[in-house]
């Protein structure tokens, strides 16, 4: 075992601060509860403290965090005594426009890996070939599931 | 998309949130204790899933194998086999036995000498029946009642059980030549309740609840410890006492026709061995018969016959097989001509019918018997006479 890092609390407060809003977003597409979002952050964080040494750049933390905070939020989903259905209605943040409310819906009833792609093309603005190398997956699979999201968001909200 | 982005901008992890996690995660990488088991926890929650899994699959495993177990040893059917000695066999869904009960004493000592467990229910049907006639439970004169009741909540399935096992110890009977009555039937799974609370075979309570139909005065209890056979001549009885008044379902009707018709078997089998018995005893008690196996009875018949017809010099039958006897005798000589042949032919081509439809066996015969002295002595007289007259 890779012996830990030194932590401080100073890089802890910086490290949270800095990417807390992120991976609070991602837990928003997938957790609605908020013990589930407390397991999630504190499992995130540790695995990024145990790997600090390890990142290359500031991108590359950026995307690893967003790759874990993925697979930890689906491993949470995938246990079955965990398995909830996401009701919409507890939304803690109003919608600005009825517009706005379905389009959100549609998005978080999408299937996962489309969920991903989405926020990661539109809300990060990553490109799609280093989307690619995010989730590990062929150039033209990700193509195709960014197609195949935005038909189906057209089905249920026509005009994006 | 500018909805969703600006909606997402709002999505924010709360103060309180972060206070927390930034207590944990210090707390983990301070706490020594802590820190191992946090920071392995993934490998543990691994190495927990794998174990749980194996858990679960072997529990899946297990609950197969049971149920599996339970299902094939759960008999669906049951045959009733009815001697004396009585047998319930249990049928599971695979045609195996997976219980034997013997009902009577009889039958529970059947079963301990001979283990039917396992075993397809006509093998152990099989088996019992020939047990049985080993052990002398059916009698000699062919008057036993071997009676087969298959039970099952479905009647295709029932019918079928009762055919497959008729089939099964038919077959056995003919091969052993054993002259026995088969009386195979089915009903449902209510009588067998019924029966065991009586403590009689399901095969018994069906035949004594049809004559109790009939007369009402009947109880179980007298024909508990009765065998096969005398329950069922008992209820021919009755029915033929009966008529065919007050008769109302098919069901009863099969049933009636069915215990007539094993009456029927019965009486004819005793009366045929009965004759068989009666003529060899005769011919013993004369000394005449060596061997007293079938062949030589029929031979001697026929030579009373003739030599009745001799003597009394009677009518054309008699006559007949004079012909026929002089027959065989030149053809023992070889001195007969090619058209005595053709002419004793024919006559052999009438006789033989008539020989046997009265050496079939009945009063006549045996007075043949009576008045006729003993061929060995007169044979060869008679024979000289025949060709002298040829």
């Amino acid at each position: 075992m890779i012996p830990p890092p030194l932590v401080t609390d100073d890089l802890v407060s910086i490290a949270i601060e800095k990417y807390a809003d992120m991976v609070r977003r991602i837990c928003f597409l997938y957790l609605r509860d908020k013990a589930d979002v407390e397991d999630v952050f504190q499992e995130v964080f540790l695995q990024y403290f145990l790997h600090i040494n390890t990142f290359q750049d500031e991108q590359h933390q950026k995307a690893w965090l967003c790759r874990v905070t993925f697979n930890k939020c689906k491993d949470l989903n995938k246990s079955i005594w965990r398995k909830r259905v996401v009701s919409i209605e507890d939304l803690e943040i109003p919608f600005e426009n009825p517009e706005q409310g379905e389009l959100v819906t549609a998005v978080l009833q999408l299937p996962t890996a489309y969920k991903e792609i989405i926020y990661l093309h539109y809300y990060e603005g990553w490109t799609i070939p280093e989307i690619a190398e995010i989730m590990q997956q062929n150039v033209n699979t990700v193509y195709t599931q960014l197609r195949r999201a935005k038909t189906k968001l057209k089905q249920k909200v026509g005009v994006i | 998309m500018k909805d969703f982005a600006s909606y997402l901008d709002k999505v924010k992890a709360d103060e309180g949130l972060k206070e927390k996690t930034k207590a944990v995660i210090i707390n983990a990488y301070t706490n020594q204790d802590l820190q191992s088991s946090r920071i392995d926890s993934r490998k543990g929650d691994g190495a927990m899933r794998k174990l749980m899994g194996a858990t679960a699959s072997i529990a899946a495993c297990l609950m197969i194998l049971i149920g599996g177990y339970a299902y094939y040893n759960t008999p669906v059917n049951y045959v009733s086999l009815d001697i004396n000695p009585s047998v319930e066999l249990g049928v599971n869904a695979f045609n195996r036995v997976v219980r034997a009960e013997g009902i009577n004493a009889d039958g529970q000592a059947l079963l301990k000498q001979n283990r039917v467990i396992n075993v397809s229910v006509e093998s152990a049907l099989q088996e019992l029946v020939q047990a049985a006639v080993e052990q002398g439970y059916v009698a000699e004169d062919g008057s036993t009642v071997i009676a087969l009741t298959a039970l099952s909540d479905n009647e295709d399935k029932a019918i079928l059980l009762r055919d497959r096992t008729r089939d099964r110890v038919q077959l056995l009977l003919r091969e052993k030549d054993i002259e026995a009555v088969l009386y195979a039937d089915c009903s449902n799974l209510q009588i067998r309740s019924q029966a065991q609370d009586m403590g009689i075979s399901p095969g018994k309570l069906r035949l004594i609840s049809m004559m109790q139909s009939l007369d009402p005065n009947i109880t179980v209890e007298q024909y508990r410890g009765a065998r096969i056979t005398e329950i069922i001549s008992k209820a021919n009885e009755l029915l033929q006492s009966s008529g065919t008044a007050g008769i109302q379902s098919q069901e009863y009707e099969r049933t009636r026709a069915m215990i007539m018709a094993a009456d029927q078997e019965i009486y004819q089998n005793r009366q045929r061995l009965q004759d068989q018995n009666r003529i060899q005893n005769q011919y013993q008690n004369n000394g005449q018969v060596q061997a007293g196996d079938q062949v030589q009875n029929q031979t001697q018949n026929q030579y009373q016959y003739q030599n009745k017809g001799q003597v009394q010099g009677g009518d054309e039958v008699q006559n007949q097989i004079q012909n026929q006897y002089q027959y065989q005798n030149q053809l023992q000589d070889q001195t007969s001509g090619e058209q005595q042949n053709q002419v004793q032919n024919q006559y052999q081509n009438q006789i033989v019918p008539q020989i046997q439809t009265q050496s079939s066996g009945d009063q006549q015969q045996n007075q043949i018997q009576n008045q006729t002295p003993s061929p060995t002595t007169q044979e060869p007289e008679q024979n000289r006479v025949k060709q002298g007259k040829n």
